[in-house]
């Protein structure tokens, strides 16, 4: 074998190869050409990738976001809201509306609209569909072990009897015939003619328009709906008698529009469902041909431009693949986490001039947009062991200690530096844009800032006078007051304590300012005091359960608006019974009693005195400090420059894709 | 001991092991001071504390441990596998498992055929080849194979042969899915590749073919490696043995030595390989399965843990240990086939 300089000829050969397949592959991966145009757009199909999935497509079972994005683009309500003022409601299926008494309102309804079935829509489409979901009342596709009690019927059962809902009197109905025509003998929705609807409530509020917004009021098609449902339970043959159909739907939310595997024909929307694969998550959507298009046609493209015929939601868990989709023209528009959104957005120009602005040809980043969303951190008291025995060591019993806690962390600098600047900061609970105006009312601040210093002073002080009895807030799970002396807040380092943060596995950036807070804190207490703070991160559904047997010092909470109206925030977040207030055990007499004046002032539909009772609700908790309120979400969403038409809706967070179109960017 | 009474009594043996699985299972997920709280996957942050106590009462997540224990084994064996959180649909968790379960097995089979088809080749050319370039290639092959973190190298396949590929407008394979022509057949076998067969249609199983490719290869590259070192080692120690010379010495000719002595007897630990990898990729691929979104058990059993979803956890345990006890069992009784001189 020849040689050159003691190097075989065949060495230098292939040395000579592999450097040319290096540097050809090189170039071919450095010098990719511009983007043409998009396979979709070719197709008008628009492809929708995210790491989430549907949980139930029936709307008079669904209470989760991802599930209105399908749900609002095939089943309508009779009253939504407008595009240019997307929350300023205005008549849809109906034509309009009329408010007789405080607990009547008449709905005229639009002639010549059609089901995606073929059915014409009528009063007796709004009967059926409004009674299916009081009667549904359950949300668990189980059939065996049916959970009573749904969120989307409890949204129109707080307007009527309440002792006839499981959620709201706390007592399983029997849900029989008798319990049925209970249901209906309340005489909510009142046919007066095959297009005009009288619909009656107990109680009378200004939320009700924001209620019947809800994907819960959406109206159904009753033949294909009642034929759907009575194929999938073996009920047999429909006798034609409603209530027969209502009697076998009474109390189960497992229907069969929840996991719809053949699609669904039942609304009156832009888009029936094509099918569901219940095993890849895949939702397939088609455009309606018959679809009648929105008032004044605002619901379709502008005139020339042809609708997208196909929507198809993609569950694609990792987001490097969603990327690299959205990047090659497969994906019309992908979920991109708030961690990453620098992968699509450029950094300086979001963080210096507050601008949204994609890194990647061909791509839009819309936003940031408001939500009627807020994250805070609970301080619970009265905690208890999983053996429901009181804990003696109640940290956030103590002011002290909450203030100490939220003196230690600059929101501010989190914000910006951890949460890549995507939220609003948080005076007070309620978000901006909350209805009625005024709600909103930054000057209803908080108590604390960023302050180490403090937060020290107020540890020693706790350290060296510590709690020892219950204070008036406190007591037994059964709810009878604890006596003085159960309470021991004492801690030192030769009586180490511990005070938990808890936090959902995933959420990177709760967990992120929770392990700097527990530092802060730390470097302060521990060694020094004894007092020891940790970050403890569970699945959501965990914490959530910890936190409603009061079994954890604190954890992460967040609250979004069922519908936008500020009753929706301040029943759940401050009433006793509430959500969060029975799941943290705090109970204010004087929040209780303002609870129920607000709810009178809006029964009156006084709205000065509902303000001035929101400002004084808000206010009180910030002086307790019951929760270390955060900062309101965002919304942002990466789509293709090809897409135009594009708008939401912050009530609800999602994107509505009927009126939209692909053109040249 | 005869063949078929080993094998009885194996199976016999098979169940109290996996009782003793489901007894350890059980109480990592239920009873562990750290474990998951049953009722997890069933909560949403918009329930009362009063519907969370209804939950738990109604699934009998209330009730002592042993006792939860014994009811669970009960419902097991009635066929009753629990159901799943809502992140599932709530339904019900065997059937949830068993819809996702022919994925796996089509990218089980897969990614074992390409292991055995490109592995084993390589194994024995790199030991014939012995410290010459193909030995060298195959090696520099499987170390990368063994050595390369099987997310980021799926990564790679997706970004060259779909990205840069697709972007030049070169023929690609897709990124992700199991098929891009869902409904067009109807599912039979759960399997796309095998429904596209079974339908006789060429394009449904050709798409479902180019889904695969990536993921399979993906898989396969890992233990590809392993398995040409591992032939390759029992090939040099074969080829040295007394018996090889004697079959040169007898004038055979060298293909004769090669696959029929030296092969058949340097394939049984390569066997035993390849057994245990299929096995464990029946459990599930959980990574490349997450970054291809091909809907098999190790993604849906990703999200199980994420949601603390016990009873999903469970019936996915037991299944993937039981596989692994009869994959073992196959193993051994293949031994006897490839080498007479095993006997039990």
């Amino acid at each position: 074998m020849s040689k050159i300089r003691g190097i075989s000829t065949t060495a230098i050969v292939a040395i000579i190869a592999v450097l040319v397949v290096v540097a050809g592959v090189a170039w071919f991966l450095t010098a990719p050409p511009a983007p043409t145009k998009p396979k979709f757009v070719d197709e008008n199909k628009l492809v929708y990738e995210s790491g989430n999935t549907y949980q139930w497509m029936d709307p008079h079972v669904s209470y989760y976001q991802f599930d209105y994005w399908t749900i609002w683009h095939s089943v309508e309500t009779l009253v939504w809201y407008e595009r240019e003022n997307p929350t300023k409601i205005i008549p849809w299926l109906a034509e309009s509306y009329t408010q007789i008494d405080p607990t009547t309102y008449e709905f005229k309804l639009r002639h010549n609209i059609k089901f995606q079935d073929g059915t014409p829509f009528n009063a007796t489409a709004v009967w059926f569909s409004l009674n299916r979901l009081l009667i549904i009342d359950g949300t668990s596709g189980d059939p065996v072990h049916p959970v009573h009690g749904s969120q989307a019927a409890w949204m129109v059962q707080q307007l009527l009897d309440v002792s006839l809902s499981s959620a709201l009197s706390g007592e399983d109905q029997a849900y029989d015939a008798a319990w049925v025509q209970a249901v209906l003998d309340q005489n909510f929705v009142e046919i007066v003619d095959d297009y005009t609807v009288r619909i009656h409530i107990q109680t009378p509020t200004t939320q009700f328009l924001p209620i019947m917004t809800g994907p819960w009021a959406g109206i159904v098609s009753p033949s294909s709906t009642i034929a759907g449902d009575y194929e999938y339970g073996g009920w047999g043959t429909w006798d034609g008698n409603y209530v027969t159909y209502f009697v076998h739907r009474a109390g189960s939310g497992d229907t069969a529009f929840n996991v719809p595997e053949h699609g669904w024909k039942i609304g009156t929307g832009a888009y029936y469902v094509e099918s569901v694969d219940p095993t890849t998550y895949k939702i397939v959507l088609k455009a309606f041909e018959d679809y009648w298009g929105g008032p004044d046609s605002i619901n379709l493209p502008p005139a020339g431009k042809q609708r997208i015929e196909t929507i198809e939601f993609v569950y694609q868990p990792s987001f490097s693949t969603r990327l690299l989709d959205l990047k090659a023209g497969t994906a019309t528009g992908i979920g991109v986490p708030e961690v990453d959104i620098f992968s699509v957005a450029d950094r300086d120009k979001w963080i210096n001039e507050g601008k949204l602005v994609s890194i990647i040809d061909g791509v839009t980043v819309h936003g940031v947009y408001p939500t009627f969303n807020t994250w805070w951190l609970s301080f619970n008291t009265n905690v208890t062991n999983p053996d429901k025995t009181f804990k003696s060591w109640q940290p956030f019993a103590d002011f002290r200690l909450r203030m100490a806690a939220a003196c230690s962390i600059n929101l501010t600098y989190a914000n910006i530096y951890i949460n890549n600047r995507l939220s609003v900061l948080a005076n007070n609970i309620i978000p901006p844009g909350t209805a009625p105006e005024g709600s909103y009312n930054p000057d209803v601040k908080p108590i604390f800032s960023f302050n180490l210093t403090k937060a020290a002073e107020l540890i020693k002080d706790a350290y060296e006078h510590p709690l020892t009895s219950a204070t008036h807030k406190m007591h037994y799970y059964n709810g009878t007051d604890i006596p003085p002396g159960v309470v021991d807040n004492s801690f030192s380092p030769a009586n180490p304590k511990y005070i938990e943060f808890y936090v959902q596995s995933g959420a990177d950036t709760f967990i992120k300012i929770f392990t700097t807070m527990a530092d802060n804190l730390n470097a302060i207490s521990r060694s020094k005091y004894g007092l020891m703070w940790r970050v403890v991160i569970v699945p959501g559904g965990q914490q959530y359960t910890l936190a409603s047997r009061h079994q954890i010092d604190s954890y992460i909470g967040g609250w979004i608006a069922d519908y936008n109206h500020v009753i929706d925030w301040l029943i759940p977040m401050y009433l006793s019974s509430g959500t969060y207030f029975s799941w943290n055990r705090w109970s204010l007499k004087v929040l209780d009693d303002l609870c129920d004046e607000a709810v009178e002032a809006d029964k009156a539909g006084d709205i000065t005195r509902l303000l001035e009772i929101n400002d004084e609700m808000n206010r009180i908790a910030n002086e307790q400090l019951v929760y270390m309120v955060w900062w309101h979400d965002t919304e942002y969403y990466t789509r293709s420059s090809w897409l135009k038409s594009w708008y939401m809706n912050p009530v609800y967070g999602v994107d509505l894709w009927s009126s939209m179109y692909y053109e040249t960017p | 001991m005869k063949l078929y009474e080993y094998i009885i009594r194996r199976l016999i043996l098979m169940i109290f092991v996996l009782l003793g699985i489901s007894l350890i299972v059980f109480y990592l997920a239920r009873g562990f001071p750290t474990g998951i709280d049953p009722v997890t996957p069933y909560i949403h942050s918009k329930m009362t504390a009063e519907q969370i106590e209804m939950v738990r009462k109604i699934h009998g997540f209330d009730q002592p441990l042993y006792i939860q224990f014994f009811y669970w084994l009960r419902d097991i064996l009635q066929g009753d596998w629990g159901i799943t959180g809502t992140w599932a649909n709530s339904r019900p968790t065997n059937v949830v498992f068993f819809s996702h379960f022919p994925y796996t097995v089509e990218l089980s089979v897969a990614a074992t055929i390409l292991t055995v088809a490109i592995g084993l080749p390589l194994g024995i050319i790199s030991a014939l080849k012995n410290n010459k370039l193909p030995d060298h290639v195959s090696r520099i092959i499987a170390l990368a194979g063994y050595s390369t973190p099987a997310y980021w190298f799926g990564f790679v396949l997706q970004l060259v042969f779909f990205y840069y590929l697709s972007l030049w407008g070169l023929p690609h394979l897709p990124s992700s899915g199991a098929s891009g022509m869902e409904g067009v057949v109807s599912r039979i076998t759960g399997m796309p590749v095998l429904d596209g067969i079974l339908a006789g249609n060429l394009g449904y199983t050709l798409d479902a073919l180019a889904h695969l490719i990536l993921p399979a290869f993906s898989l396969s590259f890992i233990s590809m490696g392993f398995l040409t070192r591992i032939v390759r080692a029992g090939m040099l120690e074969v080829l040295r043995q007394d018996y090889i010379t004697l079959a040169r010495s007898k004038g055979l000719t060298e293909r004769v030595v090669i696959y029929r002595h030296a092969l058949k007897n340097a394939l049984i630990p390569a066997v035993t390989l390849t057994g245990m990898f299929f096995a464990l990729l029946l459990g599930g691929a959980m990574i490349t399965e997450y970054v291809f979104a091909w809907p098999g058990v190790g993604q849906i059993s990703l999200r199980a843990v994420f949601q603390g979803d016990s009873n999903f956890l469970l019936v996915y345990t037991l299944v993937t240990a039981a596989i692994i006890v009869i994959a073992n069992l196959i193993v051994d009784v293949l031994y006897v086939f490839l080498d007479p001189r095993i006997k039990y």
